[in-house]
């Protein structure tokens, strides 16, 4: 009696996920398969084109770059905030982290254009104060390294956000025997804390990287069309703005899907290994 | 110490880099030409646009709550304290949001609903079901965390063995502990309610005028009314981020009292 109870209460879940995601994305997948004619994979092929294949290429760079760079440096402050006696200064970080995970999309790009932007705050001040032109020193906020800095905005704080347990999960102890056998902190880092924080390391890595592929809106009102990226591809299909079949773009977010599903696995599995690691951990002491 | 010079360094490198656009924003929007001004912000609260996208962006994110409340709570409550299986199937499902995201549910949702009887691409809708979606994971993992984190199994074991009755363990023991997670799982769906841009152009053409659409066009037709805009909308996620990390601050106190 109890279970059916227990299932029947799942029932709306179940529906609601099934009417607003997986049913319309099945809905995509039979669509790309679809032509004129009946079934093709002539959509498919299309992504395969030069300049969709470098959309790909293109997007797939700048999350790499962006969530890399954002998890070596959100471990580094994860690190130091670890680090740090005043509960003040890391309450004071972690509200700022957590504000400026959020502070993602739109207002965000137009924070970026305030500063950055050819007429930006920070742009007028640096070529007032030192005579300098960012813009004539190759500086574009539309180019493939003006998303990066906007990426690295709100990637390196959820980075923090997620390692900081990981990296306050580490005992003191540990460290203070490495200290009593006479070995420097860079042993203690590349020997112990590394190889424990590594799972952790890799499913941050994972999250961020599909949170970069899927990044949008930043991308498009920074970039819009000047750095060809997949996400900017699908919404210019929805918005009209190029002459492009539904087809194409059903094949498009598939393929997006595909990644972002690859990277998912990657965060599951790690953060499998990270389990075992604090299970493995905690039978060694318990023994 | 020299460890140490580092640390510090790397925490002001990372507060330098978070405050930059942040400051550079805020600047932006009280600056005229050198003298500081509140006109923006007056203009944005006299325009009856901006106060009708307000209106319409906190009516869809509270029916988003609503949606994420009744939907996502009693399978949750149930499959943590009576089926596991249940619980484990709805961590799954919250995975889903991360491998759809919005730009491709837009274009999904722009063919799967535009033929009857679901016509409802073009229409505001959609928005709370989406919003509702987006915020899944957050408020799962925001109720999980607390019913883990309180241990509610154990407490519900201890009112039965003292003759409690069942309503008892909930209103007094289950319900208490839940009460912060829904809380924050709220702040959070709510948040996005509030942020979300790329469904409502996506779905609605932007014809239905929420705070990130009323941002987008503001800012392109008056850059300096618009970075107001996003001032009001970094406000909005600081408060949220406030909210929730007071709500935190309380985490134990409705439980602990009822132990009591």
């Amino acid at each position: 009696m109890h279970r059916r109870v227990g299932w029947l209460i799942f029932i709306p879940v179940f529906l609601f996920v099934a009417i607003f995601s997986v049913g319309p994305a099945l809905g995509i997948l039979f669509a790309s398969l679809s032509g004129s004619h009946g079934a093709t994979i002539a959509n498919y092929r299309q992504t395969m084109t030069a300049q969709y294949g470098n959309a790909f290429v293109m997007t797939s760079s700048l999350s790499l770059y962006s969530s890399v760079i954002a998890t070596l440096f959100g471990f580094m402050v994860a690190w130091s905030l670890a680090r740090v006696k005043s509960q003040t200064v890391q309450k004071l970080l972690m509200a700022v982290s957590s504000t400026m995970a959020n502070f993602a999309g739109l207002p965000l790009a137009v924070a970026f254009m305030a500063t950055l932007g050819t007429s930006g705050i920070l742009t007028l001040l640096v070529n007032q104060l030192f005579s300098v032109n960012l813009t004539n020193l190759g500086w574009n906020l539309s180019s493939f390294s003006g998303l990066l800095v906007a990426y690295l905005s709100f990637l390196t704080p959820l980075s923090v956000i997620l390692l900081l347990p990981a990296v306050t999960s580490l005992k003191k102890e540990w460290e203070e025997a490495v200290y009593t056998l006479g070995a420097p902190i860079q042993t203690y880092i590349r020997r112990v804390a590394l190889p424990m924080l590594f799972p952790s390391l890799v499913s941050t890595f994972a999250l961020l990287f599909a949170n970069a592929f899927s990044t949008y809106v930043t991308a498009y009102e920074l970039a819009g069309g000047s750095v060809n990226l997949v996400p900017i591809l699908i919404g210019y299909m929805v918005n009209g703005n190029v002459s492009m079949n539904l087809g194409l773009g059903d094949a498009l977010s598939m393929e997006e899907m595909i990644v972002l599903s690859l990277a998912v696995l990657l965060y599951l599995f790690a953060q499998r290994r990270s389990h075992l690691h604090a299970k493995g951990g905690r039978a060694q002491r318990a023994a | 110490m020299l460890h140490k010079l580092l640390t510090r360094a790397i925490l002001v490198v990372f507060l330098i880099g978070m405050l930059i656009p942040v400051l550079g924003l805020l600047i932006f929007s009280i600056d005229n030409q050198g003298l500081f001004t509140l006109q923006n912000y007056a203009a944005l609260f006299s325009d009856p646009s901006f106060q009708q996208a307000l209106v319409n962006s906190i009516g869809i994110s509270l029916i988003s709550v609503a949606l994420a409340i009744a939907l996502f709570t009693p399978p949750l409550w149930y499959g943590y304290l009576f089926n596991t299986r249940v619980m484990r199937l709805m961590e799954g499902l919250s995975f889903v949001t991360f491998v759809l995201p919005a730009v491709v549910l837009g274009l999904a949702y722009v063919q799967f609903f535009s033929n009857p009887p679901f016509a409802l691409a073009g229409t505001p809708t959609l928005l709370p079901f989406a919003f509702a979606l987006f915020g899944m994971p957050y408020y799962i993992q925001a109720v999980l965390n607390r019913l883990r984190h309180t241990d509610v199994r154990i407490y519900h074991e201890a009112v039965q063995s003292l003759g409690g009755s069942a309503w008892t363990s909930f209103w007094r023991i289950q319900f208490q502990a839940m009460a912060p997670g829904i809380l924050i799982g709220s702040i959070l769906v709510f948040s996005i309610g509030m942020g979300e841009f790329t469904i409502t152009q996506l779905t609605t053409g932007g014809s239905f005028m929420t705070l990130p659409i009323y941002l987008q066009v503001g800012f392109q037709n008056n850059p300096l009314t618009g970075a107001a805009m996003a001032v009001i909308g970094m406000g909005i996620a600081i408060g949220g981020v406030f909210v929730t990390l007071f709500a935190l601050s309380k985490r134990n106190r409705g439980v602990r009292d009822a132990a009591h």
